[in-house]
């Protein structure tokens, strides 16, 4: 619980700084190339932590194919969960039949 | 590319640990990744309150939102019975699961709570974000944008493309992009509350 309210206070701050200030862009690539390098150094270290963890070296074939079971099954829930929501709002239309749904 | 050289640098750091190199790094790296994912968080909260100053964001409408909620409750819903039949918990699979495919925020998330299930997270997330490339042009043909932009969960923006190609509509990238920018924000909160639980 802790960390979810830090998160949202970091989001809130970030989201707060970024309507108000003229000075940011929401397509900065500078701020792209250093979340790109924030992104390589996590991956680095977690994967440094990962193989230094017996417990977790161990684990990894295992891990990795429940990864990929969720994986799967995270994409069929949404999709069917969201297919049943549009019928639901929209009626079985054909594909691309009305461009309201983005907006 | 980009995902195979993330994946690669991964690994780069896995066999490092193995073998035992950098082992200087142990005593600060917890506290390095915490407070670098802190300022990705910040720095990504930062780009979404310019898009929705620059007017981008207030194009999303009630509908796609619902539609966002839909792709998260269809993700955590869908993990419940995988617990079943998956070697972890029914709140391990859900978390592993709420990472919604951003690989670099909750691989990290969750390690502080559970290094092994951290793995399942990070796979789980490249494995969604690969498999939708392949599955949303597919899809793309015969159902409309709102269940097929679902599936990539919040890294939409590689396999809407992939969709646009195929089909021609350049609008399911814009689609794309804010219904993933809403999902991503129930990310860091998701994990942190599930991980609290």
């Amino acid at each position: 619980m802790k960390i979810m309210i830090i998160y949202l206070c970091i989001m809130g701050a970030g989201i707060a700084l970024g309507y108000r200030s003229d000075g940011f862009s929401s397509k900065s690539a500078t701020r792209s190339r250093f979340q790109t390098v924030c992104l390589l150094v996590i991956l680095f270290l977690l994967g440094h932590q990962l193989g230094a963890n017996e417990e977790v070296a161990a684990s990894v074939g295992t891990m990795g194919l429940t990864g990929l079971c969720l994986g799967i099954a995270s994409m069929a829930g949404s999709f069917l969960v969201v297919w049943l929501l549009r019928r639901a709002l929209e009626g079985p239309k054909s594909p691309h039949s009305g461009e309201e749904d983005a907006r | 590319m980009m995902i195979l050289v993330l994946v690669a640098v991964l690994a780069t750091g896995f066999a490092c640990g193995r073998l035992g190199w950098l082992s200087f790094l142990a005593p600060v790296e917890s506290d390095v990744v915490l407070y670098t994912l802190y300022v990705m968080v910040f720095t990504i909260s930062v780009g979404l309150g310019a898009q929705y100053r620059e007017g981008e964001g207030e194009k999303i409408s009630a509908k796609a939102l619902l539609y966002a909620f839909g792709t998260v409750a269809g993700t955590l819903l869908a993990a419940v019975p995988m617990s079943l039949f998956l070697p972890v918990s029914m709140k391990d699979a859900v978390i592993a699961a709420s990472g919604m495919g951003w690989y670099s925020l909750s691989t990290g998330l969750v390690y502080a709570y559970s290094p092994s299930l951290s793995v399942a997270t990070f796979v789980c997330c490249v494995s969604r974000e690969i498999l939708a490339i392949f599955a949303m042009p597919l899809l793309i043909k015969k159902f409309r944008r709102p269940e097929v932009v679902s599936v990539g969960g919040s890294a939409t923006i590689n396999s809407c493309i992939a969709a646009a190609t195929v089909s021609g509509d350049n609008s399911i990238v814009l689609y794309g992009i804010l219904v993933g920018s809403v999902i991503s924000l129930f990310v860091p909160l998701l994990i942190g509350f599930l991980t609290g639980l």
